[in-house]
């Protein structure tokens, strides 16, 4: 196991190295002018253009560019973001938190209840429900995120005005109000975010658990169990769940990207100070130091994940060890 | 073909007829005609769906709308597609370098979130004109196809019809081309069909941050940004293009589910 791991570990590290820098390649032979975003309408003497190129690096070879990159990594350095003249860390650090959060609680929704109404479903195969739950994942598979979004907040924040709208703490509330105000705030303005994350991508784990229970159903100890005289729910949670869990975990690996194309929208609807608005805005400024920055954030991030459900793979599917 | 087909289809028969005609019938998107008093109205018989907040016709952006939406995510999954089969049939059947370092690419690209690649892009070369913007939608979706034509590719290069060819001593390229590739082919299309939503989600998504299209080109996506600060006085903004966005992916999904069935019987 340990020399697999340490493998798989390599192999991650230059998968998520060479894509990083696939996209400042990338981003180098594009057209387009970075000082154009710099100066504005500003008018400029040929000094201090000058400057400005050699402080940004903007004449460097390819190569150059590449390897300067590389070296600021490894220092842990990613440049000066361009609409914040803050370092493109500390940048990030600040809005690493609420992404977190979201994406955390969104990923433990859909595996507990997503899981749970799959397994549900695929034992209820003939039933008006089940059709129903057919019908609400098929739609529920093509629904835009940001757009759930929208009509969330027009429905419980403009309609209703049962919760914020944006944001995720109010403004207003006084620095000293007792502890239990300040987490009813933070709750209230997390349920809409999170109902619409939820609602976009749950249709994925349970059509996944369904179709993986409903393969493991009709295998043979499944009927033996039944033929044993073992009631359904025993069938169910000890026959049947386990070994229908192994396709969900390569689904875990799927996950992060998901999410994270989930997360840049509905934080943009709901102006959450997460690394998504971030990355909207950075890209809307045309600030490329930072969307790289973000970009090399989120590389990791899936390189990670993908890692860590082929370590959960092996761990729920002993089959796999031997290879 | 089931129920669910035929509303899929009738989905795409509605929205492709308002993408041709909508444009010849409803009035110029662009046209602001009574900026003093014609604001925001309700729905009427003089404007089915409304006005927004500079007196425009909303059945009209949402007709324009449709044709720049469907436009860009057809021309977006035909660039994957033509990308992904090719990268995938080299993939499947290359030397052993060229097969080897292909399929790493392709694992790489699909690791990387497509909204963060092209955010990257945009962020680098600013808008884009619409066909190019779909033809660089379409550069990142290629990976999926690609992947799922090199499994197709290895498991029909052992089968008996395609040893047939070559022991009859058709070239390599034409065995590829004339008996691989449309066997190759089916999955492909129905993650193309599938895809399709993906790229309209893309397309209006983008547009949504300001990114795509921007106004005041009328496109879905940016009807629903812009219906964001009208949304107590005037909900038909955000919901008429809402309606229209679900109604074609949903339609897309559906097409390309029972495209499944009928190419792919055995799968679940």
């Amino acid at each position: 196991m340990t020399g697999w791991l340490a493998r798989r570990s390599v192999d991650a590290v230059i998968s998520a190295a060479v894509a990083i820098l696939l996209l400042v390649a990338l981003v180098h032979i594009m057209p387009g002018d970075p000082l154009a975003v710099i100066l504005g309408d500003r008018p400029a003497d040929a000094a201090t253009v000058a400057r400005l190129r050699e402080r940004y690096g903007i004449d460097r070879s390819l190569p150059q560019a590449l390897g300067d990159f590389a070296r600021g990594v490894v220092r842990g350095d990613l440049g000066i973001a361009l609409s914040e003249q803050r370092p493109v860390t500390t940048v990030l650090s600040d809005h690493v938190g609420p992404t977190l959060l979201l994406g955390s609680l969104t990923l433990l929704i859909n595996f507990t209840v997503g899981l749970a109404l799959g397994l549900w479903w695929a034992l209820h195969p003939e039933t008006l429900r089940s059709r129903v739950m057919s019908a609400a994942t098929v739609v529920g598979y093509a629904l835009p995120t940001f757009a759930i979004g929208m009509v969330l907040v027009w429905i419980f924040a403009v309609q209703l005005g049962w919760l914020p709208a944006a944001g995720s703490s109010d403004p207003l509330l006084a620095a000293d109000a007792p502890l239990s105000r300040v987490l009813l705030d933070r709750l209230a303005h997390l349920v809409l975010p999170l109902a619409a994350m939820v609602t976009a991508t749950i249709a994925v784990p349970i059509r996944q658990q369904r179709s993986a229970a409903l393969a493991v159903a009709a295998q043979p100890w499944v009927r033996a169990a039944r033929a044993r005289g073992l009631s359904p729910a025993v069938v169910a949670w000890r026959h049947c769940w386990r070994p229908a869990l192994t396709p969900i975990v390569t689904l875990l690996g799927l996950w992060l990207p998901m999410l994270v194309s989930g997360a840049v929208l509905v934080e943009s609807v709901f102006a959450w100070p997460g690394l998504g608005t971030l990355l909207a805005e950075a890209t809307l400024n045309r600030d490329v130091p930072l969307v790289i920055g973000a970009g090399l954030l989120l590389v990791v991030a899936v390189q990670l994940g993908s890692l860590l459900a082929d370590v959960l793979y092996r761990i729920v599917d002993p089959a796999q060890r031997e290879l | 073909m089931t129920r669910t087909a035929w509303g899929g289809a009738a989905l795409a028969a509605i929205l492709l007829g308002l993408a041709v005609v909508g444009p010849w019938i409803a009035p110029d998107p662009l046209v602001m005609d009574n900026l003093a008093t014609g604001a925001l109205l309700p729905p009427s018989s003089a404007h089915l769906l409304g006005t927004d907040q500079h007196s425009r016709d909303v059945f009209s952006r949402l007709a324009h709308g449709a044709t720049v939406s469907l436009t860009v995510a057809v021309v977006a999954v035909l660039v994957a597609l033509v990308i992904g089969a090719t990268v995938g049939v080299i993939a499947g059947a290359g030397g052993t370098v060229l097969a080897a370092s292909l399929r790493r690419i392709t694992d790489l690209a699909l690791a990387l979130p497509r909204i963060v690649v092209l955010m990257v892009l945009l962020a680098a070369i600013g808008t884009l004109p619409p066909l190019t913007f779909a033809m660089v939608i379409g550069a990142t979706g290629w990976p999926a196809i690609a992947r799922l034509v090199r499994g197709e590719t290895l498991r029909l290069r052992r089968a008996e019809y395609v040893v047939a060819a070559r022991a009859l001593g058709a070239p390599s390229p034409r065995v590829l081309w004339r008996e691989v590739l449309p066997g190759a082919l089916a999955p492909a299309l129905v993650a193309a069909t599938l895809g399709v939503a993906d790229a309209i989600l893309l397309e209006a998504g983008l547009s949504f941050l300001g990114l795509g299209m921007v106004s005041p080109a009328p496109s879905w996506g940016g009807m629903i940004l812009e219906s964001r600060d009208y949304l107590h006085v005037a909900p038909w903004l955000l919901l008429v293009p809402v309606t229209a966005l679900v109604a074609a992916t949903s339609s897309a999904t559906l097409m390309g589910e029972a495209l499944r069935r009928f190419l792919q019987p055995d799968t679940p």
